[in-house]
């Protein structure tokens, strides 16, 4: 089963991705950065980050993430309530953006797609 | 029309009824004295030889006066026609000097210069060429076309040029007349004029004068005071000749001294016309000075009351005047605001804010715009600032006039709402994301389970989901429009493919409604694909909106050179005219005079005609009311500017 690391402050997010992906994936969810920050967590096969963290900044995270050397070939998804958040996701490095309030069906394809290229690559 | 500057000048000052009657009735007197004494023009008075000097004396005084009078309104206003004038009045004393020294018995038994042909021989010189210089200003008026001032100003050199070449002109004829009068022929037999060569002389003299009267009636059209006043000047002396020459044998004649007076008055006329105008003028500009000083009181205090800050500018842009509350606000001096205004500004804003007002002074155009001034307690309030240009008669920059209202609590208020606006959608979405996917996570387990109904009722909720979801992009994008801020994420895509995609989704809503694709050739476009999408969406689910019997909405694509159109077509309630103009405002709604409403902020129409104007296109709309709406909107193909 592919691992999934998935951060966002707000809980009900948490809760309603665990329920999505809960079934097909093994979910690991923070409410904060500071387990990347202090590189405390278990290299998963994909990050789904929010934009807005209390603390940091999900881009910062992301970028953050695309210099590590263990970490730059992890898929990353940034999903925000920001608009337009498109171009500064792809300069953060991100590999695909959703924009909140998404639909399940494209949440799910956009993890199944990057887990497949990936597994391909 | 004659401008401010050059009305003030007899010169230029147009020649009204007032001003003519006094030339008119000078000329009448003048004319109607010469008919009374004419016939006695030859009684034969006792020889005062005294007379002649005396006479001329006045004669060059007077003309010298005119040439200093004259010689300041050439500088002033620099037409050539008054350095036509000044050589005339230059030529004349040298002459009537020279006339003087040489007339027989004026100061000593016989003549200081020259012999007793010299004095009418410079007497014919004299006034046969002093004409040829009103003919001089006449013609250089008529070039200039009537009463605009010097098109071509008279520079100094050329004034030097022309009063140097009219003295020597003036000397040589002097020199001829008194060293080389053997080759003229006798004017003279003792003191009687000669009876052929002395009247055919003077008949050329009398002609040129009569001359110079025509032309300058007729270039001039003795339009201004002074042009009349000349007018006098040449008729004055056509009278002097024929008295003082023409009708007269001998000197000592009676016609001899009367035509000698009349040559003096007719040399006082100018100048005391000049001196007249002056002496009114400074009258005027004492009034108007005193009238002006109140008008300015009136403006120091109106602009003292006003709640605003305002200023005023020299032509360079230089601060010249702040008014009481400019001090109060920012509590800066006078010296401070003029060496130091630009400290007044907030860094944020001081570089972008000098540069235009740079740009302002540079092309002379108003400068407007909002930034934030220092109080003196160092807070920055947001001000509206205009500057604008103060123009002269003729367009030329005199200053500027500059103001800065107070708009700060209404900058705040904008900007509080706005900020509401945004924070408040933002924080809608969270909820609407988990609202959508446990809607749609219970829609797969009712289907799973093959509970059709529930399933159904989710779908039912999904689509209230949606609209909300809009409604909240719709608030978000206006506020994002509002604060300038409308980001495009242009690529190429094809237009069609994304018709064809909307289409279908909208056709799913509503099965009353037949959606119809008319695909030509619009193909690949570069734009932002959302966005277009969303100026889709927003057409079609309004065609379906306001088409509530139903019907078809045809939707069509078509290119031009330049931009590709689309076109959506419905056969609904249509728009009334008066609500056309209005329709792509933002939060406007028609009002429909049926009792049904349609839901909505009045926001999707706006947010469309941004996108599009944002990619340099157009939106526009034709409709009849109750006969459907036709939307088109282009969208060019070059790179769209973001």
């Amino acid at each position: 089963m592919k691992k999934l690391i998935i951060i966002d402050d707000d809980p009900s997010i948490l809760d309603v991705l665990r329920l999505v992906l809960g079934e097909s994936y093994q979910v690991t969810t923070y409410p904060d950065g500071s387990p990347i920050l202090n590189g405390t967590f278990d290299l998963p096969d994909l990050f789904v980050l929010d934009k807005q963290l209390s603390g940091t900044d999900g881009l910062d995270l992301c970028r953050l993430l695309k210099h590590g050397d263990d970490t730059r070939h992890i898929p990353v998804i940034i999903i925000s309530a920001t608009p337009g958040i498109q171009a500064m996701a792809a300069a953060a490095g991100a590999d695909d953006v959703l924009e909140k309030p998404f639909r399940v069906k494209a949440l799910r394809e956009c993890i199944a797609r990057l887990l497949g290229v990936h597994q391909e690559a | 029309m004659q401008g401010a500057t050059t009305a003030v000048f007899l010169g230029t000052a147009t020649a009204g009824r007032r001003t003519m009657r006094p030339a008119l009735i000078t000329t009448i007197l003048l004319l109607a004295a010469f008919l009374i004494t004419a016939p006695w023009a030859r009684q034969p008075l006792p020889a005062f030889p005294v007379f002649v000097p005396v006479y001329n004396t006045a004669i060059i005084v007077l003309d010298l006066l005119t040439v200093v009078l004259l010689l300041a309104h050439l500088r002033q206003l620099k037409e050539p026609a008054f350095l036509a004038l000044v050589c005339g009045y230059v030529f004349t004393p040298i002459l009537a000097a020279a006339h003087a020294l040489s007339f027989p018995d004026a100061f000593m038994p016989g003549t200081l210069i020259g012999n007793h042909q010299t004095a009418p021989w410079l007497w014919m010189a004299w006034h046969s060429l002093f004409p040829f210089f009103i003919i001089g200003y006449a013609v250089s008026r008529r070039q200039e076309a009537a009463i605009a001032p010097a098109k071509r100003p008279v520079k100094s050199a050329t004034m030097v040029i022309a009063i140097t070449a009219t003295i020597a002109l003036a000397l040589g004829i002097v020199f001829f007349t008194t060293h080389a009068e053997s080759l003229l022929p006798r004017l003279l037999e003792g003191t009687h004029y000669r009876s052929v060569s002395s009247p055919l002389i003077l008949s050329v003299g009398w002609g040129i004068h009569f001359l110079a009267l025509m032309l300058l009636a007729a270039f001039t059209g003795l339009r201004r005071v002074i042009d009349t006043w000349l007018a006098v000047v040449l008729i004055t002396n056509l009278i002097s000749i024929a008295l003082s020459a023409l009708l007269i044998d001998a000197r000592y004649e009676l016609g001899f001294y009367l035509g000698r007076i009349y040559g003096l008055l007719a040399a006082s006329f100018v100048i005391m016309v000049l001196l007249r105008e002056a002496i009114t003028l400074y009258g005027l500009v004492t009034s108007t000075a005193e009238t002006l000083r109140l008008s300015e009181q009136r403006f120091r205090t109106l602009a003292d009351v006003v709640p605003q800050l305002i200023w005023s500018n020299d032509e360079r842009g230089k601060p010249v005047y702040f008014n009481q509350r400019w001090y109060e606000y920012t509590g800066l001096s006078f010296d401070q605001s003029v060496s130091d205004w630009k400290a007044a500004l907030h860094p944020e804003e001081a570089q972008a804010i000098i540069r235009q007002w740079q740009e302002a002074l540079a092309g002379q155009t108003a400068f407007n715009a909002e930034y934030r001034l220092r109080r003196a307690d160092g807070a920055f309030r947001w001000h509206i600032v205009r500057n604008a240009p103060l123009l002269g008669d003729k367009g030329q920059l005199r200053g500027w006039f500059g103001s800065a209202t107070d708009i700060h609590e209404l900058k705040a208020l904008q900007q509080q709402k706005e900020d509401f606006i945004g924070i408040a959608s933002h924080e809608l979405k969270t909820p609407v994301t988990s609202l959508r996917v446990y809607t749609e996570m219970l829609q797969e387990k009712f289907e799973a389970a093959g509970n059709r109904e529930y399933a159904g009722f989710m779908v039912k909720m999904n689509v209230q989901v949606d609209r909300l979801t809009d409604l909240i992009r719709d608030l978000l994008d206006t506020t994002r429009i509002t604060d300038g801020q409308l980001p495009l994420n242009v690529e190429p895509f094809d237009l069609n493919d994304l018709i064809n995609e909307r289409v279908e989704e909208i056709q799913r809503l509503s099965a009353r409604h037949q959606l119809q694709f008319n695909p030509d050739g619009a193909g690949v476009i570069t734009a932002d694909r959302e966005r277009i999408s969303q100026v889709l969406t927003n057409l079609l689910s309004n065609a379906v909106k306001y088409s509530p019997q139903g019907g078809n909405v045809v939707i069509s694509t078509g290119s031009t050179p330049d931009a590709v159109t689309v076109t959506v077509a419905d056969s609904g309630i249509g728009i009334p005219e008066q609500a056309q103009a209005h329709i792509f405002d933002r939060f406007y709604r028609v009002l429909s005079a049926q009792t049904q409403t349609y839901p909505g902020l009045g926001l999707g129409l706006y947010i469309s005609s941004e996108i599009v104007r944002r990619h340099g296109g157009k939106i526009g709309v034709a409709s009849r009311e109750g006969a459907g709406a036709t939307f088109r909107f282009s969208i060019p193909y070059k790179k769209a500017k973001t």
